[in-house]
């Protein structure tokens, strides 16, 4: 199994005059969870539809179980679970009714019973569509795309409106299909979730891939951070020789902030430089760039969404 | 095949769910149906049972389709049905059929309603079934047309009225007249009047098939161009 169950390469989409998606290439290996990243508009979601053969490219090719996901689609869908950023449901249609209908059009189906007690909502079975919360929905929406125990998992943003413990949730059994062998591939705007889940990563940034790889890789392209507050009466000049750099613009607004590739060796010297002048050193943190960092690094001027 | 049944039981309930479409599709074709047969039409028979046909075929199958269908497309179903192993010819016939159905019972209930109420029986049972069926098709696809611009279920009702008010125009223009033209079988509902006319009094089958053929090619040709799946797209 050594074939991915995803090639991209050279994709592109256009809507009329706007092109979302500029020509990106990666793939994903079996059993692997593999998360993209970006702000609203960077063209995850177009990606995704493409991949799950909604959409067709403008150009490049895709392949999904070495099977073109528009056209081989009778073939590729029986092996694939899709969550839509945004799908939804007749209201009118109860819990069961909505998870029966599903298996009634899907390949190999879970029980309604064990889907449903797999997301916590084996208590709202006989609840209407309609009266469900947003987070229920989500889990809903989780236990139809898992229904058909499918090999390849898309999902758009799985866990956006859930509440702490619902995403956790979800995480455990994000993390059962993949033991279970299923490869999956996820947007999110929690790095946090895109930290605790993927083996590999890629950050959009305006259709295309600016930064991709495995966790460490991506982590280190970043360098540490040694953060304080602005000790009284030192002046720029005065600060520790540090091997990294300290950013003027933190200094300015009262606060320290070295960027290192020499973390220890840094710190080693701030520390004794702090010792020298008999300073304590207010608020001190040192610390490894998170995916947050990375992530802001990428896409300075733009927020995370979440 | 299945699966269209899957969608179609799902769709029948939704429809018994909500009364407002339960009226709209059961009730009031039935009662307005049932209103022709006992009215009579002063005795022409071939009148009463196109309007009678008109009124199913509007109300049970292109209204409420067409309501359906957009009503799916803004609860974001049809999105969803889009990416799982259902291809988009049979979630469409999933959605449409119960309406399908209903139409077919409907329209085979009717006349004979009419024929109990003492309308004669027809001549030609095959050309007042073909248009009985003919009719039936002719308005699903002209909902998967209509479907595709209108956004939402309550501007259904505004999208669905020219189509549904020319049918009877068309019908009448083509019962009026001692021989139907081809103008008169290509306007809506015209070549429902010829054929419920070919059923009573005789004559071609084949023109009114071959317009009705026409119309539905041509709605479903608009239907695969325009049909949006998602509210937003």
């Amino acid at each position: 199994m050594n074939e991915p169950v995803i090639d991209v390469v050279g994709l592109r989409c256009r809507y009329g005059g706007f092109e979302a998606v500029r020509g990106i290439d990666f793939v994903v290996q079996p059993g692997e969870l593999f998360a993209l990243l970006g702000t609203n508009g960077a063209g995850k979601t177009t990606t995704m539809e493409v991949l799950e053969g909604l959409r067709t490219p403008s150009a490049g090719s895709v392949r999904v179980l070495g099977l073109d996901p528009a056209a081989d689609r009778a073939r590729v869908r029986p092996r694939t679970g899709v969550m839509l950023q945004e799908s939804g449901f007749p209201g009118d249609l109860t819990v069961r009714e909505a998870v029966t209908l599903w298996r009634g059009l899907t390949s190999r189906p879970s029980q309604v019973d064990e889907s449903l007690a797999m997301v916590d909502l084996s208590h709202r079975r006989d609840v209407r569509v309609k009266a469900l919360s947003g987070g229920e929905r989500r889990r809903l929406d989780l236990a139809l795309a898992t229904l058909g125990r499918p090999d390849v998992l898309f999902l758009d943003e799985p866990t956006t409106g859930l509440d702490p413990e619902s995403r956790a949730r979800t995480w455990r059994i994000l993390r059962d299909l993949l033991a279970h062998g299923t490869s999956i591939v996820l947007t999110t705007h929690y790095l946090e979730e895109a930290e605790n889940l993927a083996h590999r990563i890629a950050i959009m940034h305006e259709g295309r891939i600016e930064v991709s790889g495995s966790l460490v890789d991506v982590l280190e392209r970043e360098a540490s951070r040694i953060c304080f507050t602005r000790p009284d009466g030192v002046a720029f000049p005065g600060l520790p020789g540090v091997a990294g750099r300290i950013d003027p613009d933190a200094f300015r607004k009262g606060r320290i902030e070295i960027r290192t590739r020499v973390l220890q060796d840094d710190l080693a010297v701030v520390l004794r430089w702090a010792s020298d002048h008999g300073i304590q050193l207010g608020r001190l943190r040192a610390h490894h760039a998170s995916l947050a960092d990375v992530f802001h690094g990428v896409s300075h001027h733009a927020a995370v969404a979440a | 095949m299945n699966r269209v049944a899957v969608l179609a039981r799902v769709e029948l309930v939704l429809l018994l769910r909500n009364k407002t479409a339960a009226a709209l599709g059961l009730a009031m074709p039935l009662a307005i149906g049932v209103g022709f047969a006992l009215t009579r039409g002063g005795g022409d028979w071939a009148g009463s049972i196109t309007m009678q046909l008109l009124v199913v075929h509007g109300l049970t199958v292109y209204i409420s389709a067409t309501t359906a269908l957009v009503a799916r497309r803004q609860d974001l179903s049809l999105k969803r049905l889009r990416g799982g192993e259902a291809s988009e010819p049979v979630i469409l016939a999933g959605v449409m059929a119960p309406m399908v159905v209903l139409g077919l019972v409907q329209g085979a209930l009717l006349p004979t309603i009419a024929v109990i109420a003492d309308a004669p029986m027809p001549r030609d049972l095959l050309a007042l079934a073909a248009g009985i069926v003919g009719g039936t098709v002719v308005a699903a696809g002209a909902a998967l047309a209509t479907a595709s611009f209108t956004t939402t279920a309550e501007t259904a009702q505004l999208t669905t009225t020219p189509l549904f008010a020319a049918t009877f125009g068309g019908a009448m223009w083509a019962l009026s007249s001692p021989t139907v033209t081809p103008l008169m079988l290509a306007a809506p509902g015209g070549a429902t009047a010829a054929l419920v006319r070919a059923g009573f009094e005789g004559g071609s089958a084949w023109g009114p098939l071959g317009a009705m053929a026409v119309w539905t090619v041509a709605t479903v040709a608009v239907g695969r161009r325009y049909f949006r799946w998602d509210p937003r797209a």
